[in-house]
């Protein structure tokens, strides 16, 4: 167990020692199925004049860097937004690692973590020509405390920077409104900032590398309006913004590679596309119109074209994702609040049958454990549920388990699954059969799409209510540490009356400590260890049923070369860096 | 006719009033009473109960639903004031609103979107009236023929397939088939001002997917229009005073049987207008139908709101025009 992690946690060290390196050249490179994994597929360093053509299915939910959540609009952000601290632009276990980006080096902390200091590298512009200082860090990341006008973005520092009472609400509330400033943060020159944290924080360069502290002009900033022009401190300039249609970006001329190192821009320009299904997307891929796919997976049906195909699977990558895919089931709702029904569960489940609804091998790993592959404090060897070798169920030692929760002929309970998606319905529907086969009656229930886990399953109150006993899951981290993965899932302060993702409402003092201690440690072997504690706690007491660690079919198209799935950002390309060969 | 036509728009006043109660009352009724929030769409992943207050303010949902309504209307009539946090933001009338989810007026949106569903309609309705009132009459003058046959068997597969389906394989030949037939690859929406040739051409296989329906429609309904005039006592009258064939066909056959077809013309361009949402859809044309698709999918309501009462205003528009042209072409309608 421990061998694993040290493994793991080397990578990652080895990893960060590398990231000075300003170039992936020496990065290994690859052809044909899974090039752009762990390696650079077609490396180059040749400057195009030609357009980077990429698709999506949806709009990002805001282009202001203040407001957005989604993955791989964080991804797509690094194409004009800089704030102190980056992804590496590398392939492999490297790009898992936050690196200085406006910084010079990372966040010096004192010794409880609670001040941070960062030194601003000399030279850096705007891409209007003008310099971009310590102050734009600062206002870029106060602006953020307008929850009202700018929502949506990641919150870890909110109360970190400025007293929160017990709703949430932080003494200071914007620059919109509150023109003093935000004390907790000081700008002593242009080049030096300092935050000053109300708790010990030791993850701090981490919510340094999310967009929402990214630095931001407060002369161009126009507030709520801010995303349709966002001002550039990287590469490309947000040039043309057609909500829901496309948004082209240009070269920034005032941009220096001396003063960035981990955007190397390979392209005059990109441009994304924007369709109104993922099949759509997937058929312009195939035909070559488009060069690589931004925020999803292929669909099945190009799926199954690119795994018979041998030419259309040399251009496909399948990277894990940071997200583990699992069942709740829930302490709050009998008999499940018996251990040993829980463990029925995670006995009778059919991982095999749930996988292949994910798409197979390609859509993901069995999981045995909660913590994804590519997460320090994953125990490959664990499975401390086995549920047989071909992992479809130990239908034996479920029977025994329900005989010890004094439900020997089974029970009856509710499996809740969000609407509007026809693949997670059909994974309910087969968790259900696979439970029944111990006598474990799920009657299936369909809840709201798009706030099922903030309002249905996210509510305890209503878990209870509706007695939802077992809940369709997923979770994958905000950075790649074991704190973003555990905090909001096993840490008993954060169960929430709504948006509680906390569900299987796990408040052990031993993983309730190990997250404390997370916060307080910047050693990766001890967060490591700490995250695995984590994960025995919460695999001993059975409310979290892993059954797959995400994965994503990317195809990339004939023209994409200098291409490499970034582990950071959910595995998506690293597009900053990526080129073409003409 | 005057008076005729101001009774008929008060009228029409009256059900964009009650349309806009509805589309309110189920777009904001519904979800506060499952107590799911809008808001929780706009907060991010791990949020606070202040955050979602906060979010619910912005979008003026924590005011009671009558206040809400007031406001809506009020917009409409003297437009709305909105705060980015730096500017205000002025949303002249008629305000449909403010998305904020994407930070701009509702009117604005329908503007931008307008075009595009404006140009799909019309494109398709020009094809699919030549198509379809073609093969109906001369379907009606050969009946039985070859052509009367191969016309109809066409007509019933052009009604019984769904648009996504037509669109779906039209794309999977000309845009997606072999490099020889990719006749219009990339098939994306350009604007007419931005280049008229390749407006047309990113359009033609939308209109001749939204033609094939329509023109299957209005071939069958020509054709037994066509039958039926083409055997009543004035036609044969008409032959009998020794009129070419043609004339007889063209001034007494088809001015007669085609008198119906304004009715549904009318509709169906109203409807249309509203957004052709399959096939925007399927070729991903960002028109009035896919902006209601997203807002429905975002819960974006003032947007739900705005094309809701924007097709309806086109129906009702489309309602009066067809009433008002039918007694002109008709003398035996009345404005009474």
């Amino acid at each position: 167990v421990r061998v694993a992690a040290v493994i793991a946690v080397g990578a990652l060290a080895l990893a960060a020692c590398g990231s000075g390196d300003d170039s992936n050249d020496a990065a290994p490179s690859a052809t044909g199925f899974n090039a752009a994994v762990g390696s650079v597929y077609a490396p180059t360093t040749t400057q195009s004049s030609g357009t980077l053509q990429l698709g999506s299915s949806s709009d990002c939910d805001s282009w202001d860097p203040a407001s957005t959540y989604l993955q791989f609009c964080w991804n797509l952000q690094r194409l004009f937004s800089r704030g102190l601290m980056g992804y590496d632009g590398k392939p492999g276990e490297a790009g898992n690692v936050v690196v200085p980006d406006l910084a010079t080096e990372p966040g010096k902390a004192n010794d409880d973590f609670t001040e941070w200091t960062y030194t601003l590298r000399e030279g850096l512009k705007w891409d209007d020509g003008s310099p971009l200082t310590a102050a734009d860090v600062k206002y870029g990341i106060e602006r953020t405390f307008d929850q009202e006008l700018l929502a949506g973005g990641p919150t870890y520092h909110l109360c970190r920077l400025s007293p929160c009472d017990d709703e949430g609400v932080t003494d200071y509330a914007g620059p919109y409104k509150d023109e003093g400033g935000l004390d907790s943060i000081s700008t002593p020159d242009d080049t030096t900032i300092v935050f000053k944290l109300t708790e010990p924080f030791a993850q701090w360069d981490y919510v340094m590398a999310f967009p929402s502290a990214s630095a931001v002009p407060e002369d161009r900033d126009t507030g709520a309006d801010y995303g349709k022009k966002p001002a550039s401190s990287g590469p490309y300039v947000f040039d043309e913004y057609r909500a829901d249609r496309s948004v082209t970006f240009t070269r920034n001329e005032n941009w220096s590679p001396d003063t960035d190192p981990i955007r190397r821009p390979l392209v005059a320009g990109v441009k994304l596309n924007i369709f109104s299904s993922a099949d759509d997307v997937d058929q312009r891929l195939e035909a070559g119109t488009l060069d690589a796919p931004v925020d999803g997976t292929v669909q099945p049906a190009f799926q199954s074209k690119i795994v018979s195909n041998p030419d259309l699977k040399a251009q496909a990558d399948n990277p894990v994702t940071s997200f583990t895919r699992y069942l709740i089931a829930s302490p709050d709702v009998a008999p499940l609040d018996n251990v040993h029904c829980r463990r029925a569960v995670q006995y009778a489940v059919n991982k095999t049958a749930l996988q292949r609804l994910r798409g197979g091998t390609y859509g993901g790993e069995i999981a045995n454990v909660m913590t994804p592959s590519n997460l320090p404090g994953h125990d490959a060897e664990a499975n401390p549920y086995p549920n047989g070798d071909d992992n479809t169920g130990n239908l034996e030692q479920a029977r025994a388990e329900l005989e010890e929760c004094g439900q020997a002929d089974g029970f009856k309970t509710k499996l809740a699954y969000p609407g509007g998606d026809e693949r997670t319905e059909n994974v309910a529907t087969a968790a259900a059969q696979a439970l029944e086969r111990v006598g474990i009656d799920a009657e299936l229930v369909k809840g709201p799409g798009r706030t099922f886990y903030a309002t249905f399953v996210g509510s305890p109150e209503n878990v209870k209510e509706q007695g939802l006993g077992i809940q369709i899951m997923s979770w994958g981290p905000d950075a790649a540490t074991p704190y973003f993965f555990w905090d909001q899932i096993a840490y008993g302060k954060n169960i929430k009356p709504v948006a509680n993702y906390n569900q299987s409402m796990l408040d052990d003092p031993r993983s309730n400590e190990a997250i404390e201690e997370m916060t307080r440690t910047t050693d990766n072997d001890r967060l490591a260890e700490l995250g695995q504690t984590v994960d025995e706690v919460a695999m001993e007491a059975a409310g979290m049923v892993p059954y797959v660690f995400d994965k994503s079919l990317f195809f990339r198209g004939e023209r994409v070369a200098n291409a490499y799935t970034l582990s950071g950002l959910n595995g998506y390309y690293d597009f900053v860096n990526m080129g073409l060969n003409e | 006719m005057g008076r005729y036509v101001v009774r008929r728009l008060i009228g029409a006043c009256g059900v964009l009033v009650l349309v806009s109660i509805v589309t309110f009352a189920i777009f904001q009724v519904i979800p506060a009473a499952s107590g799911a929030s809008p808001a929780f769409l706009y907060v991010g992943k791990v949020s606070s109960p202040a955050q979602v207050e906060a979010v619910e303010r912005r979008l003026g949902l924590d005011q009671p639903l009558v206040v809400q309504y007031g406001q809506f209307v009020k917009g409409v009539v003297v437009g709305r004031d909105y705060t980015n946090g730096v500017d205000t933001v002025r949303c002249g009338p008629p305000c449909l609103g403010y998305s904020f989810r994407v930070n701009e007026p509702v009117t604005k949106l329908i503007g931008e979107r307008l075009g595009v569903t404006v140009s799909l309609t019309l494109g398709a309705l020009v094809l699919w009236l030549v198509m379809g009132i073609a093969i109906g009459v001369v379907s009606a003058l050969r009946k039985g023929s070859v052509f009367d046959r191969a016309g109809m068997m066409l007509a019933l597969g052009g009604v019984s397939l769904p648009v996504y389906f037509t669109g779906f394989v039209l794309l999977l030949i000309f845009s997606y088939g072999p490099p020889w037939l990719r006749l219009f690859p990339d098939v994306q929406y350009v604007p007419f001002l931005e280049n008229p040739l390749s407006w047309a051409h990113n359009l033609v296989l939308p209109w001749v997917t939204l033609a094939l329906l329509y023109a299957a429609l209005y071939a069958r309904l020509t054709r037994a229009s066509m039958l039926e005039t083409m055997n009543e006592d004035y036609i044969r009258t008409a032959r009998a005073k020794g009129l070419p064939e043609r004339t007889v066909v063209r001034k007494h056959g088809m001015r007669a049987a085609l008198t119906p077809l304004v009715t549904l013309v009318g509709l169906d361009v109203g409807a249309l207008l509203g957004g052709a949402v399959l096939t925007e859809a399927t070729f991903s044309f960002p028109g009035l139908g896919l902006l209601a698709y997203d807002a429905i999918d975002d819960q974006d309501l003032p947007v739900i709101l705005g094309v809701t009462l924007v097709a309806a205003v086109f129906i009702v528009i489309a309602n009066i025009v067809v009433d008002i042209v039918y007694a002109y072409l008709d003398p035996r309608v009345s404005y009474a």
